[in-house]
């Protein structure tokens, strides 16, 4: 990749930031007015991305974003008053800009000359609360009427390049000068006017380097008022030079160690100053005896600072204290020996603390959470996803390798081997102690390894996670644009809340649940909630609610989606499940409301006779299931007829390793993932009795459906032991309970579930696999279709007594 | 905007104006205390960066100072203000003399010098040694004549 493409993706990437937190005020400002911060916020998002459209040369999107620009700065001001139609022609230009940059054409991208038109027809428009003189013309930055820039700029386009030409040659160019002179000084231009009277009292050889300021001067009036001035064609001519970038000083061996003693003290060198310039700075470096302080002291008089200046040696100074920046933060150099409280004292400060490097300065340290934008983005990397996922990938390699360790440590024979090789050195052989000793303290000290090894392993984890995860609101910040558009397709009035916390949420799991979040959405708008006219008839407001909640629960995310519409309709929904042949009608006659409710996340399934553009065609509900099935997750639906519907999407928050109990079919290892263990238990094989057909586990005076796991995974069978113990473990999930007999309980471990091929997701009852040691595959059961196998297996076992009575008899 | 500790103490002296752009007060203190180490040098008027266009049309000055760490954008600042009135502008901030691109841009669009502020954005080193050589150079750009005389 080229440094330009680089360059240019990260422009996009920074854009795409200021495009998400322009759109989320825009969005919000539907329903409320913004706020002064509000403005001021959505001010600065355009005004970086315009400097982002002039560092990449997207000169369209910059025109375009300055227009935009202009119409803010107007709203900041309070002469224009934020409406619905401006609102919707600047969120079409960060769409335009959000495209732009997914498509990597950012500088390319042609801007539609209707979203010009409307941005010009919106500068154009009157003040809502200008002043009687600007109330009927438009003002650009510089405070003059945009038509009378405009006659300057051309006035310059035709003035400059003869003007340009006069001066190099030699000639006459009193009448030229006198007339930009006269038209600069009418219109308030006194710098650019008195530039030109210096050009005009030049002697010949100096005039080409006070042209070159007049130049200057035009080329400021046109990146104000985006007007084409004839600069360029002037500047063009033989001899004219370009301003030459000032010379930046060197880094000296002084200034490094400065910046590494910043460094270890999370300084922010950018609140320190020009550290070349700073004598105390290098005293500081090269002086062990001294320490920096920070101190916080009410903002001084001029008087009292020179005296802090004088008595105190200050190394850098910012004003704080909110808004109203009452107070000064320093950082002052002191001796390592000066008490702390001393110097408070002395200074009168409200806060004094010694920096260690352990706790950072309040005031001068790097930001830790804070939107990419100005200077602060020097002390931010952006990672591009693949690299973090091939980190992943070598962090699950050592995880595996963790894990073989682990099962070496609890399953090898090696510590009962040496317990009774123990026991009979003691009696028989006692000369061969020392070395059997021996032998337990390397084993000892191997699990002592091996724990060790485990618990680096999880810190690991828990550091990486935090490198791809990403802020839940950045995954959200689509809905309230995608609620508006729809409730406008489908002549719906919503309004739409989106509720969440400081959530974090890995990369994957966020690509993952976006489609599920949508559908749901989605399908909330088009089938739960009514058009105002019904709203009206039952009473209810026209606008609908719909609300996107996030609430992080311990490790678990829990994203609900509740609207205040129809709700689901049962009876539809099992009349259309019938005719779609999805179930029996004794099904339906079994089914609890909640059960049937469900059958909307069957494949296939809808109640719409015909598909509509945004919902209907029976895809993506089915979909929504998978996906948060595949990250460990759950949906319940509460349902409320008539009232509204809530869909309740519960998950783990790290879903690439999760804690499993492993257990052993006798043929292949199992594991179930830990939220679905009710309890592990021995039980005698005597247990187990056949109730209705159904081999059903006698625990605590109450019977439980009991199914051999070979059989609902349709695994070949290991020897049964009859009459003896057999091992079993509870499970339960969505209300239903069930045990399953297995051969033996193996351990709880946490594992790397990988990325399943689809053929594996297929088998019965298997959601992913994960390896044990170098070559053991391990099964990770997926708790749904685990549920669905033993429902299926007990229907079976209830109407005939055959398959499921032999299992239990087999079992007894 | 005046402050009350801006009052000049002797108004029988002609001293030039130094216009401040900064709605700072820890950089409005700091430069008051350079000039109250050098009382024959400058009058001080502190103006807020969005009070500055109309300000700078209507008040005569003899030097602007654009705080480069309290604008919006200071290359937009620093256009309006060698645009609109004949005085120089000279622009300080903490990432001047680090940041090649704007220091450029600043140049580039009418200021007469950038210069790196050695003591944070409040700069209260202003107040001491770090002041005695902004003054100097200050002085050069609006006295040229008097400064080398002197």
């Amino acid at each position: 990749m080229t440094t330009d493409a680089e360059a240019l993706r990260v422009i996009a990437a920074e854009a795409a930031d200021h495009v998400t937190a322009g759109e989320a005020i825009l969005i919000a400002a539907v329903h409320a007015t913004p706020e002064r911060a509000e403005v001021d916020r959505l001010f600065r998002a355009f005004h970086s991305l315009k400097g982002l459209a002039r560092a990449a040369a997207a000169e369209q999107f910059e025109a375009l974003l300055h227009d935009a620009e202009t119409w803010l700065a107007d709203l900041r001001s309070g002469r224009r008053e934020f409406d619905a139609q401006a609102g919707e022609s600047l969120l079409q230009l960060l769409d335009l800009i959000r495209d732009a940059c997914a498509s990597g054409a950012f500088t390319d991208a042609a801007a539609p000359p209707a979203l010009s038109a409307r941005l010009r027809a919106l500068l154009d428009a009157p003040m809502t609360n200008a002043d009687t003189h600007s109330a009927s013309l438009a003002i650009d930055v510089l405070g003059i009427e945009v038509e009378t820039s405009a006659a300057f700029a051309e006035l310059l386009a035709e003035i400059l390049p003869e003007l340009a030409a006069a001066v190099a040659s030699g000639v006459e160019i009193e009448d030229d000068v006198a007339v930009l002179h006269h038209a600069a000084k009418r219109l308030g231009l006194l710098g650019f006017a008195s530039r030109l009277v210096r050009l005009r009292g030049a002697a010949e050889g100096e005039r080409a380097g006070l042209f070159e300021a007049v130049l200057r001067s035009a080329a400021s009036f046109g990146f104000l008022t985006g007007a084409t001035t004839g600069r360029l064609e002037a500047q063009r001519r033989p001899g004219s030079e370009p301003a030459q970038p000032p010379q930046l000083p060197q880094e000296t061996p002084e200034t490094r160690e400065l910046r590494s003693l910043f460094a270890q003290l999370k300084i922010n060198e950018m609140f320190v100053g020009e550290l070349g310039g700073n004598a105390l700075a290098f005293e500081l470096a090269a002086d062990n005896g001294l320490v920096i302080v920070e101190a916080v002291v009410p903002l001084p008089d001029p008087d009292e600072l020179v005296r802090l200046v004088s008595t105190q040696r200050v190394l850098a100074g910012r004003g704080v204290g909110g808004a109203r920046r009452d107070h000064l933060a320093l950082l002052l150099v002191a001796p390592a020996k000066r008490l702390l409280e001393d110097l408070a004292s002395e200074i009168g400060a409200d806060h004094c603390q010694k920096l260690d490097g352990q706790t950072p300065p309040r005031h001068f340290a790097k930001p830790t959470e804070h939107v990419p934008t100005g200077a602060a983005q020097d002390a931010l990397v952006r990672v591009p996803v693949e690299v973090l996922d091939r980190l992943f990938g070598r962090i699950g390699s050592f995880f595996s390798v963790g894990a073989r360790l682990g099962v070496l440590a609890t399953e090898s024979g090696a510590n009962e081997a040496l317990r009774r090789l123990s026991d009979f050195a003691v009696t028989r052989a006692p000369e061969i102690m020392p070395e059997i000793e021996a032998l337990l303290r390397d084993r000892r000290d191997f699990l002592n390894v091996e724990a060790e090894v485990g618990r680096l392993i999880s810190l690991i984890h828990e550091s990486t996670l935090g490198l791809r995860v990403i802020p839940f609101d950045n995954v959200v910040a689509r809905f309230p644009r995608m609620v508006r558009e729809m409730a406008r397709q489908l002549g719906k009035s919503v309004h739409f809340e989106l509720v969440s916390g400081p959530i974090k949420i890995d990369k994957g799991m966020a690509d993952t649940l976006i489609d599920p979040i949508t559908h749901i959405v989605r399908n909330a708008l088009d089938h739960g909630v009514e058009t105002p006219a019904e709203r009206g008839a039952l009473g209810k407001p026209a606008s609908a609610r719909v609300t996107l909640r996030a609430e992080q629960l311990g490790n678990r995310l829990v994203v609900t989606i509740e609207d205040d519409g129809r709700g689901i309709a049962i009876d539809k929904v099992a009349a259309k499940a019938l005719t779609q042949r999805l179930v029996s009608e004794a099904d339906i006659a079994r089914m609890t409301q909640a059960q049937i409710a469900r059958l909307i996340f069957t494949p296939g399934f809808s109640t719409r006779d015909q598909a509509s553009e945004l919902s209907g065609r029976g895809v993506g509900m089915d979909v929504a299931l998978f996906n948060v099935t595949r990250l460990g997750g759950t949906i319940h639906i509460d349902n409320r007829p008539g009232l509204g519907a809530a869909f309740r999407l519960d998950m783990p928050l790290s879903a690439a390793i999760r804690p499993l109990l492993l257990v052993d079919t006798g043929t292949q290892t199992i594991g179930l993932p830990e939220a679905i263990v009710a309890e592990a238990l021995i039980v005698p094989g005597s247990s187990v009795q056949s109730v209705n057909g159904q081999p059903s586990l006698l625990l605590r005076e109450r019977y439980l459906p009991i199914f051999d796991l070979c059989d609902l995974l349709a695994l070949p069978r290991h020897k049964l032991d009859n009459g003896e113990d057999i091992s079993v473990v509870v499970c339960r999930w969505n209300g239903q309970r069930a045990a399953l007999r297995v051969h033996r309980i193996l351990r709880r471990l946490e594992m790397l579930i990988r990325e399943t091929h689809p053929r594996i997701t297929s088998l019965p009852g298997i959601g992913g696999v994960s390896t044990l040691g170098a070559d053991r595959i391990v099964l990770v059961l997926d708790p749904d279709k685990l549920f669905g196998l033993a429902s299926r297996s007990a229907s079976r076992g209830l109407r005939s007594v055959g398959h499921a009575l032999k299992a239990a008899d087999g079992a007894q | 905007m005046r402050l009350k500790w801006l009052e000049p103490e002797d108004s029988t002296v002609h001293k030039s104006t130094l216009t401040l752009l900064s709605d700072d007060p820890a950089m409005q203190v700091a430069v008051a205390a350079m000039l109250r180490r050098h009382p024959q040098s400058f009058d001080l008027s502190c103006l807020a960066p969005c009070d500055a266009l109309s300000a700078l049309r209507d008040a005569a000055t003899d030097l602007v100072l654009i705080d480069a760490d309290a604008a919006v954008d200071v290359v937009v600042s620093v256009a309006v203000a060698a645009l609109v009135q004949p005085a120089p502008v000279v622009v300080v901030g903490v990432a001047l003399g680090r940041d090649e691109a704007l220091d450029a841009a600043c140049l580039v669009h009418g200021a007469t010098a950038v210069l790196a502020k050695a003591s944070g954005p409040g700069a209260p080193n202003l107040a001491g040694a770090e002041g005695d050589a902004l003054i100097s150079r200050l002085t050069l750009l609006v006295r040229p004549a008097n400064a080398v005389a002197s």
